[in-house]
């Protein structure tokens, strides 16, 4: 009797077999002119103008492209606008855009898609604050436009680098209609959309009439995989060629993969420490001071981050316009930190650290370290995880109502210029208005804000930049701990990709696989 | 779940706008998605859509959820079957051959690999899988979706979890079966022993396997969560835990439906199905 058991336990195990070589056999290996990419979350939605998210811009820009493209090292290259000139009194701008652009539907680009676009963008973006100095745009010519700021704006190029400013054929947005323009994108760019199945893929193909040159690729493939173990296997196993979010420990592993090259090009993101300047003891600036000299940040960067992030010496990011790290005196020194603490009369400082799990790379390893540091300088940290909907909740009340006294917040820079960072600090931009969670206000640097944003003197500018990271180093209404890497990792075989400080590729258009 | 929903503290309109919106932006949004309606005047509002079979805007993407939803559904229901069919095959066959065979090596064998299926959390069963079959062996995809293949491993992570169960399940149902009077009946008439094990032993031990394997599909439905999240699967689970991060509240409220209606008719299909297994449940 057992043996007839096991006869038909053979017979289902053969089955069994047949069924998974039937599935194994049967493929084709993917043609080496198409990219996959594998991204940690998906599109939410194939229209630039109403992008939300994170990381997506990269795969966005490749069909809608930008007007300038911003460079890791800060730099700004013209791209859909080649050129720009600025008025005597500074409160216009004259934009030319490039001539002989056409979008993929055959519709020419010039200013006046270039105007239509730009009120798309501040009509629907998320992001629209970017051009909210912009008074007035107007088409003064086939392949000119002027935009006019209520007062003179110095980094308005830069800002105009932001990768969600982008033009779509406004042919096509009347044809599909302002609210379908993300079932069929008709861009400029070096590739063509061709479909987004929700959750699963994006898929683009070659534009070969891009205005930069024939694609070397035929085709991009962007897929989500949400978890980043399964995205690394995902890379390793051949299934895609690039991913993007790569844990700083795994990267030192998959570097010594031969097959493998391993990217950390600059981001502009930034982690900060905010600290309430209206809570005690930290309206005391000895005692913020205290907290800085505590800390000490390079272990942080070599430990937790195996070197791939950056310490920060100003609010950053580093490398970012008119970035200096002169003012940073606050080496790592625990015993400055009690000497502090005890003149300005604080002992037993409890400080109470909000902080959102997951949402930054390796955070909570940080606030662990961070700790530690404050415990050997006599400061009781407590930390309150919050899941990030309920942080960015609590972080919007008014200062009245506020209850964060400290919390680790990133934050990220959209046009290379450091202005964007240091005007957080304006007390004009305290919460809810703005995104200032410190309270804190301080004249002199006010007054240099309005300056520097006006004023058409280069060296001045720069100066007064300089100026107000002082003041921000002396003060320290927020700890200024490190800038996050972007780690990418991807095919040895890939090349011709660079990166954007926005978390992004630039584009694609001379991307290929060597054999 | 509309109001539990609402309770989880978190603002839709804030986290659409980002890190840093200014508050102006926030309540463009607000007002633009009605959130500052008063809760009973949404209820109405989105009740009053599901009767006309409108489930709404997802508030991350502006698109209708409906379509999204249905897509994504058949998604996840190719998922669950495909798990609960190699959850039948793998922890049938185990339970069958264990109770036939008691106390024997295969027995034991097939107990330790059943309690460590049960144990093994889905997400690193998976990643193990796509360690052996996709990095090691190149035999199949790591991720994503579309053909068959891809779904072999999410299936087999899947079926290998409700497997253990259905493993120890089948087998104690069987033990009953076989020690009793009728078996030996089968088997003092000279019946052969596959017949009196498939015919007459195995369908009287079916009830209880059958409301365990309804138990199981809800249960792989959740599992099918962290399934979707491991293999790139563009599922109701994954969906379900973006929106509800996102506090897209008509999307998180769909997916809900969707899982509660799913398991309802599970229910109802399993108690249809003793009528079909046991004539006296059909009489009463």
């Amino acid at each position: 009797m057992t043996r007839k058991a096991r006869t038909m336990m053979r017979r289902l195990v053969v089955a069994l077999a047949a069924v998974m070589v039937l599935v194994v056999v049967g493929t084709a290996p993917a043609a080496k002119d198409t990219l996959v990419i594998g991204m940690p979350t998906d599109v939410p939605i194939f229209d630039t103008h109403k992008a939300t998210g994170l990381h997506n811009g990269g795969i966005l820009n490749q069909v809608s492209e930008p007007l300038v493209r911003l460079t890791p090292d800060g730099k700004i290259v013209p791209w859909l606008v080649e050129s720009w000139a600025q008025s005597k009194d500074g409160k216009s701008w004259t934009l030319t855009t490039r001539k002989n652009v056409k979008f993929t539907d055959g519709t020419p680009f010039n200013a006046e898609a270039l105007r239509f676009n730009l009120e798309r963008f501040r009509k629907h973006s998320i992001g629209k604050a970017t051009l909210a100095m912009v008074t007035g745009i107007e088409v003064t010519g086939e392949h000119t436009l002027k935009l006019t700021t209520e007062a003179p704006f110095a980094p308005l190029i830069n800002s105009l680098g932001y990768h969600w400013i982008v033009v779509y054929s406004p042919t096509a947005v009347q044809k599909t209609g302002d609210d379908n323009v993300h079932t069929a994108p008709v861009g400029t760019g070096p590739f063509k959309f061709v479909h987004h199945k929700r959750g699963q893929e994006v898929r683009l193909e070659a534009n070969d009439q891009y205005w930069g040159g024939k694609p070397k690729l035929r085709a991009i493939v962007s897929k989500p995989y949400p978890d980043q173990s399964a995205r690394m296997l995902a890379l390793e196993s051949g299934d895609v060629d690039l991913i993007f979010h790569v844990p700083p420990q795994e990267a030192t592993r998959l570097a010594r993969n031969a097959s493998l090259l391993v990217s950390t090009p600059p981001s502009a993101r930034v982690i900060w420490l905010y600290l309430n300047t209206q809570k005690d003891p930290l309206k005391d600036k000895r005692v913020r001071q205290a907290l800085y000299y505590a800390i000490d940040r390079e272990a942080i960067v070599k430990s937790i981050f195996a070197g791939t992030a950056k310490a920060l010496h100003s609010p950053g990011p580093v490398g970012s316009y008119g970035y200096t790290d002169k003012y940073d005196h606050y080496g790592y020194n625990p015993d400055k930190a009690r000497a502090l603490l005890k003149e300005a009369g604080a002992t037993n400082v409890t400080l109470t650290v909000h902080h959102s799990p997951g949402r930054y790379l390796l955070s909570g390893q940080v606030i662990e370290a961070v700790q530690g540091f404050l415990k050997q300088a006599g400061v009781t940290m407590k930390v309150v995880d919050l899941e990030w909907g309920t942080l960015s909740q609590m972080g919007a009340q008014p200062v009245e109502k506020n209850q964060l006294q400290a919390t680790l917040f990133g934050w990220r820079s959209v046009n290379g210029d450091i202005d964007s960072a240091l005007q957080d600090f304006g007390s004009a931009f305290w919460r809810p208005k703005g995104n200032n969670l410190s309270f804190w206000k301080n004249e002199e640097f006010d007054r240099l804000l309005t300056f520097e944003q006006g004023t058409l003197d280069t060296k001045k500018r720069l100066e007064a930049l300089q100026r107000m990271q002082e003041i921000l180093m002396d003060e320290m209404p927020a700890l200024w701990l490190y800038g996050e890497p972007q780690i990418w990792a991807a095919k040895r075989t890939l090349k011709g990709v660079e990166w954007n400080p926005l978390e992004s590729i630039q584009s694609l258009h001379l991307a290929h696989f060597e054999d | 779940m509309f109001a539990v929903v609402r309770v989880i503290p978190g603002d839709p309109a804030r986290l659409l706008a980002g890190d840093f919106a200014t508050e102006q932006i926030v309540d463009e949004l607000r007002a633009k998605w009605r959130l500052n309606d008063p809760l009973p005047v949404q209820y109405a509002a989105y009740i009053g859509g599901l009767v006309r079979g409108d489930f709404g805007r997802s508030i991350t993407t502006s698109t209708p959820i409906l379509p999204e939803l249905t897509e994504r559904f058949l998604r996840t229901l190719e998922l669950a079957v495909a798990g609960i069919l190699v959850s039948i095959v793998i922890g049938g066959a185990a339970g069958i051959v264990s109770a036939v065979r008691r106390s024997s090596l295969i027995d034991y064998a097939a107990t330790a690999l059943a309690l460590t299926g049960i144990s093994t959390p889905i997400f690193w069963s998976g990643l193990l899988l796509i360690l052996l079959f996709s990095v090691r062996l190149e035999w199949l995809p790591a991720g994503g979706s579309g053909t068959l293949r891809h779904l072999v491993l999410p299936a087999l992570s899947l079926g290998l979890f409700g497997a253990g169960v259905l493993a120890r399940q089948t087998r104690s149902g069987m033990l009953e079966v076989l020690g009793q009077d009728f078996v030996r009946t089968a088997r003092a008439k000279g019946l052969p022993e596959r017949v009196v094990v498939v015919k007459h032993a195995l369908k009287n031990a079916l009830i209880p396997v059958v409301t365990v394997l309804g138990d199981q599909f809800g249960r792989l439905l959740g599992g099918a969560i962290l399934t979707e999240t491991v293999f790139a699967w563009p599922g109701m689970g994954r969906y379900l835990i973006e929106s509800i991060s996102q506090r897209d509240y008509p999307a998180v409220q769909g997916a809900i439906l969707v899982f509660a209606a799913v398991v309802v008719i599970i229910n109802l299909l399993v108690d249809l199905s003793y009528g079909m297994l046991d004539p006296r449940v059909r009489a009463e």
